[in-house]
């Protein structure tokens, strides 16, 4: 399958996927379901996902995620009154990008003013996706997927990837 | 440098600069991220109005922040007032001891989710501008 027509039919297959496994299962968790199509889609198609503009190893997002941290550490560290970012909040970043699905483009980290750290999934000015990283778990995100189309959401992260993170990350990077 | 411009209200074509002091929140594209247009920390964003000022003049006021603060200035996001005023946030005049055009932009949202997708897009259309090397 060729990257194009990967970038083409990933959302239609994953929502046969998902109907095929609702069908099948009798099961009614259609997030669930969908995360665990997108998963199994990153791991059987690692190869073939493109690399994106910020991509890395895992191990450069543990050690940037670890250096931001330490920068971050003190309060007032963007010169405008910012938070700690918190060994909590590094935590579950860490967690977050440890259950990233093999072969899934790896974000770039940041930090923001509330001490949550930051990951960007970046095609361009008009696709990037920001994921926030709260100590306590929560997950803040928007995404811009083109001139007029926009994403926002938030969840907890329960050591699993979300579900409409991997789509987002995915539609982000895919154009 | 203009002393009553406390007193003045920001007009949408007006030039505002954020600072920025942290390199990461710079792209290598030279592009700017979202997370030094967060709202913190009472959902108020810190600008500074070029309004009066000349070039050096606006990149001191730039240095000031650094210096106060023990961080290093990496150089500064210009938009103009209306970037800010498309999102219906309103900027307005808050002058400093040491920065008479010192403004902030307030009305953002309560959600944090929200004010990303602002912040996102505020930073699509702010230029980066890199502090000068001296």
């Amino acid at each position: 399958m060729s990257k194009t027509s990967i970038q083409a039919e990933l959302s239609p297959e994953l929502v046969s996927l998902a109907r095929s496994f609702v069908s099948q299962s009798g099961q009614t968790d259609l997030n669930g379901l969908l995360e665990e199509a997108l998963q199994d889609f990153f791991k059987h198609h690692a190869s073939e996902i493109p690399d994106g503009k910020a991509q890395a190893n895992r191990h450069e997002v543990f050690q940037a995620l670890a250096a931001q941290a330490e920068a971050c550490e003190k309060p007032g560290w963007d010169g405008y009154g910012a938070e700690s970012v918190t060994l909590d909040a590094y935590r579950v970043a860490y967690r977050l990008v440890e259950h990233l699905p093999a072969g899934i483009p790896m974000p770039s980290v940041g930090a923001e003013p509330d001490g949550h750290l930051t990951l960007e999934w970046y095609q361009s000015p008009s696709r990037v996706l920001s994921v926030s990283v709260g100590p306590a778990g929560e997950l803040n995100y928007a995404a811009l997927l083109g001139e007029t189309s926009r994403r926002t959401g938030s969840e907890v992260f329960q050591n699993r990837v979300p579900g409409d993170l991997l789509q987002l990350i995915h539609q982000v990077l895919a154009a | 440098m203009i002393p009553d411009i406390g007193e003045r209200p920001v007009m949408e074509d007006e030039w505002l600069a954020r600072y920025i002091l942290r390199r990461e929140h710079v792209r290598a594209d030279g592009t700017l991220k979202p997370d030094p247009f967060m709202p913190y920390k009472w959902v108020e964003l810190s600008v500074t109005r070029h309004l009066g000022l000349e070039e050096p003049e606006i990149w001191q006021a730039g240095q000031t922040v650094a210096e106060e603060t023990a961080t290093t200035l990496q150089g500064r996001a210009d938009a103009q007032a209306q970037v800010y005023a498309k999102h219906r946030l309103r900027v307005l005049p808050k002058p400093l001891p040491n920065n008479l055009n010192h403004a902030d932009v307030v009305d953002w949202p309560a959600d944090k989710a929200a004010q990303k997708e602002i912040a996102l897009m505020i930073a699509r259309e702010a230029s980066y501008q890199p502090k000068p090397v001296e």
